[in-house]
């Protein structure tokens, strides 16, 4: 996994804007710095904002150096919790799961001097990368257990599970629905932003990406629906009438060809779980394009309406060679 | 569309051509002031029939000869959603700054997206068949740059959900 995480690493950057990685690289670069080879022991108290209404609380005691505590707050860990969350985060960091301090949800101590041996290797820089990441770790954990139960072939549990990604807008939306079934897993998700332009936007943005698949090969399929007429898959769920306010819904149908070895299924679950980041992302980044546009457009119509304007009848006060005033009469 | 539009904007020409021609009017209720009669309103007989002109029932122009100023309104064609936001943003965008393009209105008038005014004190300074020009010009590429827009969007949006969906 150490691998495929560097894979992408590596397709990311040569992309240059294009995706945004899922790590926080304030985190990933504190937590390097302890764990990597550089071997910093320096005490720390670092506390970040991440996108998703995510909280990390980087801790690093004076008296004990070497003990890397991170706390880490996300919306729904109650949801997650219920749905696999507690027992990816026990089988990713065996025995560093801590109590969870006042205010967040989970607390991971890792010793720098004894970096743990995990699923994702044994060194420090690889236990850094995995910690940065913890977000697409927990979220994504609802995400892995449907995945694995449909590679097994196992029959899955009936119903729909909710996992709430981000604080909802005045009109709802920020949600993730998993709807299991034996030969496949749809991931439906409430998509809003609160305002209309982006709203607006995102619409024309979860169009294109039902329009992708024609163009992608063997990508999972996409389907988008308005607010008013939320998606067959949860149309069981008690508020199922939908909210026309809404950008709109849109939903991933994964099969068994997407995660049918584990640096796929990982790779499936981290793009859903940074599907909403990135499509804020580009829609903001839309919207600063527009402006740009915008910007240059008024400069070109001032110049043609400068034209307009007569020149100044003023006679100009000239100078000669020799510096002797001029004036043409 | 050029074979609808030329026709359209031959005749807003025209028109203007006809109806900014203004004289310096100073008031005749308040001493020592020079207003707009088109804004002001204050007296029948200065102002003239206003004139609109449509190329279709969302695309229109109404031009308001009065006295001592024209009053040019615009409505953009605005057939989605997207474009309606699109138009919105950017008349905002241009109404913000209408202190530089002197004779731009801050806000449009009722039913409008855009408006202009054109006083007598602007013809004394600028070349009136230029400035004409430039109306007609605004109108030429406030269309275009809407649906470059949405064609930007459009094509932006694309990428972005192709590069999302080669992740898979």
């Amino acid at each position: 996994m150490a691998w495929a995480a560097k894979q992408q690493g590596g397709a990311a950057s040569g992309k240059g804007l294009m995706h945004l990685e899922s790590e926080n690289k304030i985190l990933m670069e504190a937590l390097t710095s302890r764990l990597g080879p550089s071997q910093k022991r320096e005490p720390c108290e670092l506390k970040i904002a991440d996108f998703d209404d995510v909280l990390y609380k980087l801790f690093v005691p004076p008296e004990t150096p070497n003990l890397v505590t991170l706390h880490c707050a996300i919306k729904d860990w109650k949801g997650v919790k219920a749905n696999g969350g507690g027992e990816r985060l026990e089988e990713t960091f065996p025995g560093c799961v801590v109590e969870a301090e006042e205010g967040f949800d989970v607390s991971v101590r890792v010793d720098a001097d004894n970096v743990p041996k995990g699923p994702w290797g044994s060194t420090g820089e690889a236990c850094a990368r995995e910690l940065a990441d913890i977000k697409t770790l927990l979220v994504g954990a609802p995400l892995i257990k449907a995945f694995r139960v449909l590679e097994s072939g196992g029959s899955p549990s009936p119903g729909i599970t909710t996992i709430t990604i981000r604080k909802p807008t005045p009109d709802g939306g920020g949600e993730m629905h998993i709807v299991s079934k034996s030969d496949r897993v749809t991931v439906v998700f409430a998509v809003d932003f609160a305002d209309e332009t982006d709203k607006a936007i995102t619409r024309i943005f979860l169009q294109e990406f039902v329009e992708a698949q024609r163009s992608v090969n063997n990508c999972p399929p996409a389907n988008f629906s308005r607010g008013s007429e939320p998606p067959m898959e949860i149309q069981s769920l008690p508020n199922a009438d939908g909210n026309p306010d809404i950008a709109g819904f849109i939903s991933f149908t994964i099969f068994k060809s997407h995660v049918d070895s584990k640096p796929k299924m990982i790779q499936s679950a981290k793009q859903l779980v940074n599907f909403l980041t990135y499509l804020q992302y580009h829609v903001k980044a839309t919207k600063t394009y527009m402006h740009m546009r915008m910007r240059s457009k008024v400069n070109s119509l001032l110049q043609v309406l400068t034209r307009a304007q007569q020149m100044s009848s003023e006679v100009k006060e000239k100078k000669t060679f020799t510096g002797k005033t001029f004036t043409r009469k | 569309m050029a074979n609808t539009l030329r026709p359209y904007l031959d005749c807003v020409r025209s028109t203007l051509d006809g109806g900014l021609c203004v004289r310096n009017f100073p008031s005749q209720t308040v001493e020592r002031h020079n207003k707009p009669e088109v804004e002001i309103r204050g007296s029948k007989e200065l102002l003239l029939n206003p004139i609109t002109i449509c190329r279709t029932e969302t695309e229109r122009c109404l031009i308001e000869p009065s006295v001592n100023s024209v009053r040019v309104s615009i409505a953009i064609k605005q057939a989605d959603e997207i474009e309606e936001i699109l138009c919105h943003k950017f008349t905002r965008f241009l109404m913000q700054r209408s202190e530089q393009f002197i004779i731009m209105r801050r806000k449009p008038t009722e039913g409008y997206s855009i408006s202009f005014l054109i006083t007598h004190a602007h013809l004394e300074k600028m070349w009136r068949h230029k400035l004409v020009d430039f109306i007609i010009h605004f109108m030429e590429e406030v269309d275009k740059e809407i649906s470059g827009m949405k064609i930007a969007i459009n094509a932006r949006a694309r990428i972005v959900a192709s590069e999302f969906m080669k992740k898979f």
